[in-house]
């Protein structure tokens, strides 16, 4: 018995991706950014930086962020500017957004959680963000309930 | 004043289920710990309820003590998978079909979700989420947990006659709740699962097809079409159904390891090629993986060696040699299939492949020995077997190249007694030494015995 399906291969590369993004931050206020993972200053990578700083979106708000980012990074109604880019959807989204601090929080010796709303939303790019996240949130919960074969999730 | 919404009713239901429930978090990222204690708390989780574990040793741990009634956790936890702490709930939940086991992480591949639908999580959660997004999927699981559907409660109902060993009974219910949900894949699964219980193979493996025909990603209906086939003997089959598994729920090592052995049983050698192709294409390979992938290009490689295609033969055992770099019984497979088809001259090349800090060990001294074993006069291959096993050298490869020279040179009293030491030391070998009693049965008797 042959069909299409015997073309197919049974370990695809791309199912075991998630969707990446790259976030640099920078804070204008101070002028002290995260660039490419590195503490920078004016730009310059700072020579004493810590190796591969992190930043996550921990949350979307309605009208801003929850981000976790490297400790001593802002503080409360400091100006931050910041770049995301997706690395593997389609199409790649790409952007900046400026956004004030609203709340500091440590969470632990090396991360800062951090609430911050929007200046100016870029409304177009972040719903194009969010879709993505949002859409797949609806493929896994299709799959879910198929694979259960009835609607849990 | 405004009623309720349904949505409304749902909260207040939920925060009324919620408050006295126990809660373990297991999240690596503390932002996320943090989120989501809040989340749940604002939903009516109380504070002292709410434990947090930042890896999976302090996760099980957590579990064990508090014994939770809801776990969440992300799925990638270091070298574990937060999926692991299902077993964990599994066994610590006072009941665990009540329980509710959230997997919140940042981990969007298909892999990761599918191996979470296997392992019948109640919701999966994408970070970052929307509050929205957060609050409407666990109230989702929550309520279906809670409040299951009429179809579900039926199936329910079956399934605690058939652990009750009632397979009729079972079956006519399950057939009761197919009529109550327009894709019942479900439903049909239980029946052939109560068919199996009376052995009515050929019933159940219908039962199992009419809940793919529902439903073509029914993984129970999958697994369970699968075991059967696999228990009738039909091989072929199996093989196309696990591949279809495969496909629809990656990252399985045990399982891809099946659909190896079965490319392998059903002469599917042309797949596992592509299999590699793709396999190649991974970022992430496990050990396991690697093991597997390696082992069957080395069965392929042999395959085409000894049906005259040596060239498509040795790229296979090239590419088993590089992507198993050091992995000795990869290396040793290769060389005894070179020196079996008298390939000596690339089998001294993949020798040369053994790791430094390995040429010194018995591998590398038994493989060493039969390479050289046809380059060099019979008695001196004799005498230098002889000295790797005074030594202390115990290789089967050593003794079937001792026994076969001792043969040839008509040494029968010192190969029959070495084929009785080899069957002794090395049990799992009776087919080799058997062969060899046959070939010493058959050999032309000789003057005089030495």
């Amino acid at each position: 018995m042959t069909n299409e399906n015997d073309k197919e291969t049974i370990i695809d590369p791309s199912d075991f991706v998630p969707i990446k993004l790259k976030i640099d931050l920078i804070n204008t206020t101070t002028h002290a950014e995260i660039r490419d993972g590195k503490r920078c200053y004016d730009k310059k990578p700072k020579k004493d930086s810590e190796e591969n700083l992190i930043i996550l979106i921990a949350e979307f708000l309605e009208d801003g962020l929850t981000l976790e980012i490297p400790s001593k990074m802002c503080a409360q109604n400091h100006h931050l500017t910041i770049e995301v880019r997706t690395e593997n959807t389609n199409p790649l989204i790409s952007f900046s957004e400026n956004l004030k601090v609203k709340s500091v929080e440590k969470i632990s010796t090396d991360s800062d959680l951090i609430e911050t709303t929007f200046i100016q939303k870029n409304e177009l790019e972040w719903d194009k963000l969010q879709s993505v996240y949002s859409k797949r949130q609806e493929e896994i919960r299709n799959f879910i309930n198929s694979v259960k074969g009835y609607e849990g999730t | 004043m405004k009623p309720a919404s349904q949505s409304e009713k749902n909260l207040a239901l939920f925060a009324e289920y919620i408050k006295e429930k126990k809660i373990v978090i297991v999240d690596q990222n503390s932002s996320s710990r943090v989120g989501i204690a809040r989340m749940l708390s604002n939903l009516g989780a109380k504070g002292p309820n709410i434990r947090t574990a930042t890896d999976y040793e302090h996760g099980v741990k957590e579990i064990e003590l508090s014994k939770p009634h809801i776990v969440v956790c992300d799925y990638d936890l270091g070298n574990r998978s937060g999926l692991e702490l299902i077993q964990s709930l599994k066994k610590q939940s006072p009941d665990y079909t009540q329980s509710l086991f959230i997997m919140v992480t940042g981990n969007s591949s298909q892999s990761a979700v599918s191996q979470a639908a296997e392992e019948d999580v109640d919701t999966f959660i994408l970070k970052p989420y929307t509050i929205e997004i957060f609050r409407q999927c666990l109230l989702k699981a929550a309520m279906s947990k809670l409040y299951p559907s009429d179809y579900i409660k039926k199936i329910d109902e079956g399934k605690k006659l058939l652990i009750d060993l009632k397979p009729a009974e079972a079956k006519a219910i399950f057939e009761e709740a197919k009529t109550m949900d327009p894709k019942p894949a479900l439903a049909c699964f239980y029946i052939g699962q109560a068919e199996a219980m009376e052995k009515a193979l050929e019933q159940a493996q219908g039962s199992y097809s009419q809940g793919l025909n529902y439903n073509k990603i029914h993984y129970k209906c999958l697994t369970g079409l699968f075991d059967l086939l696999m228990e009738k003997k039909m091989v072929g089959d199996a093989y196309e159904v696990v591949k279809r598994i495969s496909r629809y729920f990656p990252a399985n090592p045990q399982r891809l390891a099946q659909v190896l052995r079965l490319a392998i049983m059903t002469k599917s050698y042309e797949d596992v090629e592509r299999y590699y192709q793709s396999f190649i294409d991974l970022d992430a390979r496990n050990d396991e993986l690697v093991r597997y992938i390696c082992a069957a290009l080395v069965v392929c490689g042999k395959y085409y060696i000894s049906t005259n295609n040596p060239s498509r033969g040795m790229e296979l055992f090239r590419k088993a040699s590089i992507t198993g770099t050091g992995k000795v019984k990869i290396l040793r497979e290769i060389i005894m299939a070179l020196a079996e088809n008298e390939m000596l001259k690339d089998a001294r090349e993949y020798l040369s492949r053994f790791p430094l800090e390995i040429q010194s060990g018995p591998d590398y001294q038994a493989m060493s020995y039969l390479v050289g074993s046809d380059s060099q006069p019979t008695t001196l291959t004799i005498s230098l077997g002889r000295e790797l096993v005074s030594k202390g050298v115990f290789d089967p490869v050593i003794h079937q190249v001792l026994i076969k020279k001792s043969i040839q040179e008509g040494y029968k009293d010192s190969a029959e007694e070495l084929i009785r030491e080899g069957l002794k030391k090395w049990p799992e070998q009776t087919l080799m030494f058997d062969k060899l009693s046959k070939l010493l049965a058959a050999a032309p008797v000789k003057s005089a015995t030495k």
